[in-house]
């Protein structure tokens, strides 16, 4: 769940795949469920100051992904980042990634990676996205 | 899950793949956010109207530079009908100097009349977040009914912006801003939040005081919501100054230091405020009062009365005072009340709206005394102008007022002393956005027996809405609750309604 410097706020959950709803801070709705992927798991949100969402989430399976994607206060993606796979390396697995989104929409990112099968994990850190196709 | 017996923070850039080709940024290389001064609009016109942004990485450096370096910065500009921009009206690039803090007023043309459009902009590699904005109507047409909503006085300490976010979710097509914007006072340890520094007197220091206000979220928010038009009052130089005469010594300045204060104080305001090139200040002072034409439905006249005003007579303050009705002292200037009387009587919209700053209607208290910085100081002043809409034939003068932190509505009389004199006009006073805090909450009028005229009090804070049509303003008067903590719902406290061709309030 996150919310912003009005109130308004967004909720992200796992239910047989990753869903997220926006509501605005009187606790309205701003769009019904919205099923972002069938096969995601341990999602996580953030929002801006204007109600913009990012979310992220891990694809489990033998070979995890992360992936994000971002949403308009209306549930709609036009403008925003496409939901998409995130990391540096995709072999290996790629998970438990937590999301946090500034007021001005700035992405921040942190997901474990273990690449080279070591069974070590590092944790990576991604900054620099903005939640904007411009 | 995996155990982390050895845990590596790696600082990389992320790297993003897909359809939408979206830059690689490293993070070591990583250019600070720089919009976090919002963006704003500004001076409708039929076919154009202003953005503005100013960038600030770090808004709070007490070189009021805001964290940026001493170079030009390409910030790119878009215009659209939707906020998803998928098409574009206009676009285009321009330069951020750092001897303008960065600030940048684009006046985006060839749009539609009477159209709601949306914008935004781009500035090393960050977008900044989506204003809303309109044009006005068409010379000769009326376009849409008008919700306009009027403001003043945002004391920074005195409370959180709670009412201008609410203004913004009334979705108003035009904000007016009627001065006390900022207050330039240093800080006061235990206010709901403070200033930084001292009394603002430098460039920098107006600036850096700008940049903190403009930092507030809900500010930006209202700012984003619809175009605004601004004028000053005295807190934006320093309070009660009349002209180029202080009100008092505090601080001491020399009077090389108090012309450069000025000098300061409307450069950045220019600066921080969108307001069309042509209002950009020149030498020591700034051309402000201007009209901008809302179609048929109305007129604004945007008023100056600091720079042009004869000093506050009797020494300023609550007086009884024979100096007042002097026929030589003006608030506005001689050429201001020309030009003033000449465009009202141009009969241009059916509204003619005086957005201005202090207490226009009479208001003697029970010993005889009146506000000597308000329009009672300037009694003869008063009289020229209500005078010279009434030989104008003028249809529906409606003046607006901020500066005295309460609501009022009042009749204005074409005599006062005589309260069956003809009601020549109406005034709307917006109560203070936070100054003064949360208020007693009470509506007795003051001084009502002797000015019977003053229809309406409140000591809360807010803002007002009107709804401009064809045959009728409404106004509500909106309060919250509190601004001394987050989150006050809004309440419409009273409304009135002015019918055209009739001045004067009437209770809904």
């Amino acid at each position: 769940m996150a919310a912003n410097y009005a109130g308004d706020f967004a909720v992200a959950w796992e239910s047989g795949g990753v869903w997220a709803r926006s509501f605005t801070a009187a606790g309205s709705p701003r769009h019904t469920d919205l099923e972002l992927a069938a096969g995601g798991v341990a999602p996580g949100i953030g929002i801006d100051d204007q109600g913009g969402v990012a979310l992220a989430w891990t694809v489990g399976g033998t070979d995890p992904q992360v992936w994000i994607a971002g949403r308009n206060p209306d549930g709609t993606g036009g403008g925003r980042l496409g939901a998409q796979v995130l990391s540096q390396a995709t072999a290996g697995r790629q998970e438990q990634v937590a999301i946090a989104v500034s007021p001005w929409s700035e992405v921040s990112l942190a997901y474990t990676d273990d690449n080279d099968g070591n069974q070590f994990d590092q944790i990576i850190l991604g900054t620099g996205v903005t939640n904007s196709d411009w | 899950m995996r155990h982390l017996s050895r845990r590596t923070l790696v600082l990389g850039g992320l790297a993003v793949a897909g359809a939408t080709a979206l830059p690689t940024r490293s993070a070591v290389a990583a250019i600070p956010y720089p919009f976090k001064l919002g963006v704003a609009s500004g001076e409708p016109a039929p076919d154009s109207v202003v953005l503005w942004t100013r960038l600030a990485a770090a808004p709070l450096n007490a070189d009021g530079h805001g964290g940026m370096a001493n170079a030009d910065v390409a910030v790119d500009w878009q215009v659209s009908t939707t906020d998803r921009f998928t098409t574009l009206v206009a676009s285009g690039s321009v330069t951020a100097r750092y001897a303008d803090a960065h600030s940048v007023h684009v006046v985006a043309g060839g749009l539609a009349a009477d159209a709601d459009y949306f914008y935004r902009f781009r500035a090393q590699g960050h977008v900044s977040p989506v204003g809303r904005t309109r044009t006005a109507p068409a010379a000769g047409t009326f376009g849409r009914d008008l919700v306009m909503a009027f403001a003043s006085c945002a004391h920074y300490e005195s409370g959180y912006y709670t009412a201008y976010r609410r203004m913004a979710e009334d979705a108003p097509g035009l904000v007016l801003h009627l001065g006390d914007y900022l207050y330039e006072d240093s800080t006061t340890a235990g206010s709901v939040r403070e200033h930084l520094g001292a009394e603002i007197v430098s460039l920098a220091d107006y600036r850096r005081r700008y940049a903190q206000y403009k930092s507030d979220p809900d500010l930006q928010a209202a700012h984003a919501a619809a175009p605004w038009l601004v004028v000053p009052d005295d807190h934006e130089v320093e309070n009660n100054h009349a002209t180029s005469t202080r009100a008092d010594s505090s601080p001491a300045l020399t009077a090389a230091q108090w012309t450069a204060r000025r000098t300061a104080a409307y450069r950045a305001y220019y600066e921080n405020m969108p307001l069309r090139p042509a209002a950009a200040p020149s030498g020591n002072s700034i051309p402000l009062y201007r009209r901008v034409h809302w179609g048929q439905l109305a007129t604004f006249h945007m008023l100056d009365t600091r720079q042009f005003r004869a000093d506050q007579a009797c020494g300023d303050g609550w007086k009884v005072c024979a100096d007042a009705d002097l026929a030589s002292r003006s608030l506005t200037g001689t050429a201001q009340e020309t030009w003033l009387l000449d465009g009202l009587a141009q009969h241009s919209g059916t509204w003619d709206v005086l957005g201005q700053q202090v207490f226009f209607a009479r208001q003697y208290d029970a010993a005889g005394a009146s506000s000597m910085d308000a329009w009672d100081g300037y009694r003869a002043s008063r009289s020229r102008i209500q005078q010279g809409w009434v030989q104008r034939a003028v249809r529906n003068p409606l003046v607006l007022t901020g500066d005295v932190h309460r609501a009022w509505a009042n009749d204005l009389k074409a005599d006062y002393a005589n309260p069956n004199s003809a009601t020549i006009g109406t005034e709307l006073v917006c109560t203070s956005i936070t100054s003064g805090g949360n208020g007693s909450g009470t509506t007795t009028i003051p001084n009502v027996a002797t000015n019977p005229h003053l229809r309406f009090h409140s000591d809360r804070r807010g803002y007002t809405r009107t709804t401009i049509s064809r045959t009728q303003v409404r106004a509500d008067f909106r309060t919250v609750a509190s601004v001394t903590e987050h989150g006050a719902a809004v309440s419409t406290l009273r409304s009135f309604v002015i019918l055209d061709g009739q001045p004067g309030l009437r209770a809904v």
